[in-house]
């Protein structure tokens, strides 16, 4: 990687960390499943189950997507503000 | 809280990059420096190296649950615990400010450790059950110890969690295979770190 392209790269992440995109995570953690809202620190709310969690999470206004991660940190599947499941894992 | 660097004897392939990139983001998070053999830029030898680095570090880490061989028929892989064992080698010759370092070694499962390398029995043994959230937990809580102030494992795990959404985002997106742990170095990986908690902290 070239100085310029890592700059680039590093600038691209430094602007990712710091928008706020209305983009609603749900993490599955010991303690079930946390709703994150990016940005935020805490769980917005913790869910027995990953479908409620999303069903909690659809209520929070504005989202743009909600980003299902599975144990592994990686995505799962991404669902848009209109109900459509918009990716699925393929790792 | 100061910067303060910590040793990673750790394997370098896709399977274990699942559990390194949240180990690296703890170390980072809780403002430690990660020392990596592959973040070394100079042209000694590969064991000079090693010992440079852990004589540098002020704690160290070594994760031994893939000393098993990577495929059927494979030999074991003999580097995690030789590279473990040097340090501790350094740690009882006195060797520089080795012995008083803080070691913690990392298994996959709890006491598996005892059938094949029971002599380390008695020091900080740590089971993450190849589980990225555990890895967080079990280095946090351990490091928690001599560090006040070390955020929750929880806030950790949140965060990583959203870096991971970018990192895949983003380097799909420049043409890099995000899960391919030879697309960028380790370098780069713990700058990206470093800025985009930085920003995410601020």
């Amino acid at each position: 990687m070239t100085k310029e392209q890592n700059k680039e790269l590093n600038e691209k992440f430094v602007f990712a960390a710091r928008e706020n995109s209305g983009r609603i995570h749900i993490v599955p953690a010991r303690d079930g499943w946390s709703i994150k809202k990016e940005g935020i620190k805490r769980s917005y709310a913790i869910k027995s189950s990953e479908k409620s969690a999303v069903s909690s999470a659809k209520k929070i206004r504005p989202f743009s997507k909600i980003i299902v991660h599975d144990s592994n940190g990686s995505i799962y599947k991404i669902i848009d503000s209109d109900n459509n499941i918009v990716e699925s894992a393929t790792n | 809280m100061a910067k303060d660097s910590i040793f990673i004897n750790c394997p370098f392939d896709n399977d274990y990059f699942s559990l390194l990139k949240p180990l690296l983001f703890t170390l980072v998070y809780i403002e430690f420096t990660p020392f990596i053999s592959e973040t070394s830029n100079s042209g000694q030898v590969r064991l000079g190296k090693i010992s440079n680095l852990i004589s540098d570090s002020k704690y160290s880490i070594h994760d031994l649950s893939r000393m098993e061989p990577l495929m059927p028929g494979d030999l074991p892989r003999f580097n995690m615990p030789f590279e473990c064992g040097i340090e501790f080698g350094m740690k009882f010759s006195n060797y520089k400010n080795v012995a008083n370092k803080k070691i913690l070694i990392l298994e996959k499962e709890k006491y598996r450790y005892q059938q094949v390398i029971s002599d380390i029995s008695g020091n900080d043994i740590k089971a993450h059950s190849n589980k990225p959230e555990m890895i967080i937990k079990v280095v946090r809580d351990w490091l928690k110890q001599s560090n006040n102030g070390t955020p929750k494992y929880k806030e950790i795990w949140l965060a990583f969690n959203e870096f991971e959404y970018d990192y895949i985002d983003i380097l799909t997106s420049d043409g890099y295979d995000p899960y391919d742990i030879n697309s960028i170095t380790f370098c780069d990986v713990i700058e990206i770190m470093e800025n985009w908690i930085t920003t995410y902290k601020s």
